[in-house]
């Protein structure tokens, strides 16, 4: 009687254990492409801060916009920046973000996080510019431009 | 910027015509430069896109005076002079290297009798507080008075206004004295295109 136990307990053992084997994992994977896009540029504006002019602030911000879901920061520097001859030259521009839509919504200084993806069809980034002159001076008369470029670092 | 966007291309993936124009870079500057870059996409590598911020400042120029006064400078008086801490003062503020300061001799509202008046403007060299564009000037330097005097402005001013000096004297004619009595000679400052 004993001995027929201890058959029919190893047997039941070695059921339970195959049947644990029959349960083999169904995996579904995928990958997402890391993808960025930067684009519809939109030109910004300077407006004098007084007459006569010391300096030029934003009057409508410059936008880029971004589409991206993989991608660490978008950067923004000072290209080239153009101003009637003068002496003193005036400052380097000073740049940066200002607030903007979805994941820029909050976005200042001149580098933007990118760890969360932006909407679908791209989040809107908006950049101030502000020229200064030298000190005690003023600007002189004339078109100025600061080109800013927008980069997106992987 | 092109610059920018050429290393972008040359560092993603393309077609084997797109190696070529990365091959070619003055070629492709000029098809950037025409096509302008308004959409830049990446793969592994950063990528720039150029947006402008642009304006302009107005020219605007205004000028300031203060009078001077004249005191005789010899005996027997054969001339009255305002120099040095009796000199007239103009201070301009102005942005716009178009324009000039003109100082002119008014004689129909002067008064010199039997004398000759003259004008001289100088840029004092001190203090830099206030001398900035017409810093070092003098005209005349020597020789000849000038009638009218035109100052260049060739860069803009401290927003506070520069400051240059009107030095007058009346001199009587040669071998004479001035006559006795009142003297005023009036100087018109203004600023022309």
């Amino acid at each position: 009687m004993k001995k027929i136990l201890t058959i029919a307990v190893t047997a039941l053992l070695s059921t339970i254990a195959g049947a644990a084997h029959a349960q083999t994992p169904v995996n579904f994977p995928g990958t997402v492409t890391s993808a960025c896009t930067l684009s519809a540029p939109v030109n910004g504006t300077l407006v004098e801060n007084a007459t006569p002019a010391t300096g030029l602030n934003t009057g409508t911000p410059a936008s880029v916009t971004v589409t991206c879901n993989g991608a660490t920061s978008l950067d923004i520097a000072t290209g080239t920046f153009t101003y009637p001859s003068q002496t003193p030259a005036p400052l380097a521009p000073v740049i940066g973000f200002t607030a903007g839509t979805g994941v820029f919504a909050l976005s200042s200084g001149v580098t933007a996080s990118l760890d969360t993806p932006t909407g679908n069809t791209g989040d809107i980034a908006r950049i101030n510019a502000v020229v200064t002159a030298a000190p005690t001076k003023l600007l002189k008369a004339g078109p100025y431009t600061v080109v800013v470029n927008a980069t997106i670092t992987p | 910027l092109v610059a920018a966007g050429l290393l972008s291309f040359c560092d993603g993936e393309f077609h084997s015509n797109q190696i070529n124009k990365c091959m070619r870079p003055t070629k492709l500057l000029t098809i950037s430069a025409i096509a302008g870059l308004s959409l830049i996409s990446y793969g592994r590598s950063a990528h720039a896109l150029p947006v402008n911020v642009t304006g302009s400042v107005s020219s605007s120029c205004t000028l300031a005076v203060s009078p001077g006064s004249l005191f005789e400078d010899t005996v027997p008086e054969t001339v009255l002079v305002g120099n040095g801490g009796n000199s007239g003062t103009v201070v301009v503020t102005c942005n716009d290297s178009a324009k000039r300061l003109k100082l002119t001799i008014n004689n129909a509202a002067s008064v010199v009798n039997n004398g000759i008046g003259k004008i001289r403007f100088v840029g004092p060299a001190l203090p830099a507080s206030t001398n900035g564009v017409f810093a070092g000037i003098a005209l005349p330097l020597s020789g000849p008075a000038i009638d009218p005097i035109i100052v260049a402005i060739a860069n803009p001013t401290k927003s506070g206004g520069d400051t240059g000096l009107i030095q007058a004297r009346i001199e009587a004619p040669p071998n004479k004295l001035l006559k006795a009595g009142s003297y005023n000679l009036v100087v018109d400052a203004e600023i022309t295109p």
